[in-house]
């Protein structure tokens, strides 16, 4: 009784980070440049593209206001095209990473905005490109804030993990509907509980800490 | 009551320090900047600017907020580019660069802030370094140029520090180090001792002039106040409503100002040190009334006794309102307004004496005697 309830819960708990961990990355890869995009193509800005900016700006904001229970189920075809399945945690990293990228666009186009405007300027008065602007200037100097809102992406992506179970993708999330409410079992049910906290606890801690060493 | 005032002669002016070269640096050609605020608005902030710096001056721009001074302080390094109109700067006209080569003539052309604009997550020596490693600098020849501009403003002991563990002086002293690190032939200041209390901004003005005279390095700077231009300043000129109105020598502006705009000034200064009494009693017409006379005493002139001379050996009564002593750049200045009455002709003689010492004199107005 004993070892498959650890069995069971060990299993679940890697799930559930190997899920948060890679649509977590994918999320940052994707959704950092995007802010980027979104930030430079602003009206005024380095790289000033109004096309550019209202229709990635559409884009993200139809994304968003699409709830994830049904992006999860929306997206299916578009699961089963990359990674050939549409169950299992693999199989929620794209409906994950997805939802999360305009989130974590958005949070870095507002972390962009607030650095000082004059920075910018003064950037551009020494002779930098819009390259070094974007690598020397705006990202290290909003790397705090972008730090805490990737923090949040990330605590959110343990709960959307929770609810890709819904449709087989495993994880702690699942094991607690699955055997808490179906199989009427509070041990597992309290003891993935448990677990989830203990991970976003992480998350946040490391996420801080991080922060921290960044800000001046 | 005698209240004529013979024409006036003029004092030999004086002379901008030999180190200033002849030869422009900077050159702007006609520049407009329109801002469109809406689809129907639209804000002229420069009306057609001409201006020239020489090479080696220091040259402020003074004018109230809202004048276009920070619009044209950006037009000569293109942060701002001008609608219409040409910025020549070393014989080379950036209005026709490309990117690329606009990019590389900044490099030349530091610039300092109001607010200092520093990079919050570097220290003071990879904030010096930042415009090093834009122009591809190994970090080797980085800390090679570094030391050396932390001695000179200053900072040896801050190298390390966050901009966040300064002053407000401190920092504006490592924007001026940064500006520096590429060792450009110009330095555009914008409004960069407005943040500061009057004791650091001296200190931080008299570090601009040592810059300016050790290197020879061409600093413009904008400014809402006199006090800065006088301070500092070669040359002046002064912006209203998106035009120069004025551009002086800055001596010969505070002594002898030649333009209308520049005598308005001068002259509304004067009064406002007035009393308020007397001030009730000035008209700007002649009405049988004492003439208010505005002397200025240069050089070796400002430590004679002229005024007694002039009392003993030419029969005048003078009522002396006001007198001061002021410092512009480093030459002591003698400021007075006086009542005059006596003959014609020894009024005469007297402004004729006093012209010849090297003083100036000018008639700013007309008082009514008190009976």
């Amino acid at each position: 009784m004993f070892s498959p309830f650890v069995n069971l819960i060990f299993e679940g708990t890697l799930q559930t980070i190997y899920m948060v961990l890679v649509s977590g990355v994918l999320s940052v890869l994707g959704g950092v440049p995007l802010g980027i995009v979104l930030f430079i193509t602003r009206d005024n800005h380095i790289l000033e593209n109004a096309l550019c900016n209202r229709s990635l700006g559409m884009v993200v904001n139809v994304v968003r206001a699409i709830p994830f229970i049904i992006l999860l189920i929306v997206l299916i075809p578009l699961t089963r095209l990359i990674v050939g399945s549409s169950i299992g945690p693999t199989a929620a990293i794209v409906p994950l990473s997805i939802g999360a990228i305009p989130f974590v666009a958005r949070i870095v186009e507002n972390a962009l905005l607030e650095v000082n405007p004059g920075l910018i300027e003064a950037g551009q008065a020494m002779g930098a490109s819009p390259l070094q602007i974007i690598c020397k200037v705006l990202l290290p100097e909003a790397m705090p804030s972008i730090i805490q809102g990737v923090t949040v992406t990330w605590i959110s992506l343990v709960g959307y993990s929770a609810m890709a179970g819904v449709v087989g993708a495993k994880g702690l999330g699942d094991i607690a509907v699955e055997y808490g409410r179906y199989r009427n079992e509070p041990v597992i049910l309290w003891s993935s509980i448990a677990l989830l906290i203990m991970l976003v606890y992480v998350i946040q801690y490391v996420g801080d800490w991080l922060a921290r060493r960044h800000t001046r | 009551m005698l209240t004529y005032l013979p024409p006036q002669i003029s004092p030999p002016r004086i002379k901008l320090r030999p180190s200033i070269s002849k030869q422009m640096i900077i050159t702007l050609k006609e520049i407009h900047k329109t801002y469109r605020l809406s689809k129907t608005k639209t804000l002229e902030a420069l009306k057609g600017v001409n201006l020239s710096v020489k090479r080696g001056e220091i040259f402020g721009i003074v004018g109230e907020s809202g004048a276009g001074k920070s619009t044209l302080i950006r037009c000569i390094n293109l942060l701002e580019i001008p609608t219409k109109g040409e910025v020549i700067v070393d014989h080379q006209n950036l209005t026709a660069l490309s990117p690329a080569e606009l990019r590389k003539a900044r490099r030349k052309i530091g610039m300092i802030f109001q607010h200092f604009n520093l990079l919050q997550s570097r220290t003071v020596y990879k904030n010096i370094a930042f415009p090093l490693e834009l122009a591809g600098l190994s970090a080797s020849g980085i800390s090679k140029k570094i030391d050396p501009i932390l001695d000179l403003t200053g900072l040896a002991d801050k190298k390390y520090h966050y901009p966040s563990q300064l002053s407000g002086g401190q920092k504006q002293r490592v924007a001026i180090a940064r500006a520096l690190a590429n060792e450009p032939d110009i330095l555009l200041s914008d409004e960069a001792t407005s943040a500061l209390d009057p004791e650091t901004k001296h200190s931080i003005l008299q570090l601009l002039k040592q810059i300016n005279e050790q290197f020879g390095l061409t600093i413009v700077l904008i400014t809402h106040e006199m006090s800065v231009i006088k301070e500092i300043c070669h040359r002046l000129a002064m912006i209203s409503d998106g035009k120069i109105v004025e551009q002086a020598n800055v001596i010969d502006f505070f002594t002898r100002p030649e333009t209308d705009v520049g005598k308005r000034f001068i002259h509304s200064q004067a009064i406002r040190m007035l009393p308020e009494s007397v001030q009730a009693r000035l008209s700007p017409q002649n009405k049988g009334t004492l003439p208010l006379v505005r002397i200025s005493f240069l050089g070796d002139s400002a430590e004679a006794p002229l005024i007694t001379y002039l009392v003993q050996n030419f029969s005048l009564h003078i009522n002396i309102l006001q007198a001061q002593f002021e410092k512009i750049r480093d030459e002591m200045i003698g400021m007075m307004l006086v009542e005059l009455s006596g003959n014609l002709d020894d009024v005469e003689k007297g402004r004729n004496y006093l012209h010849a010492q090297g003083a100036f004199t000018e008639v700013i107005g007309y008082v009514q005697p008190i009976r």
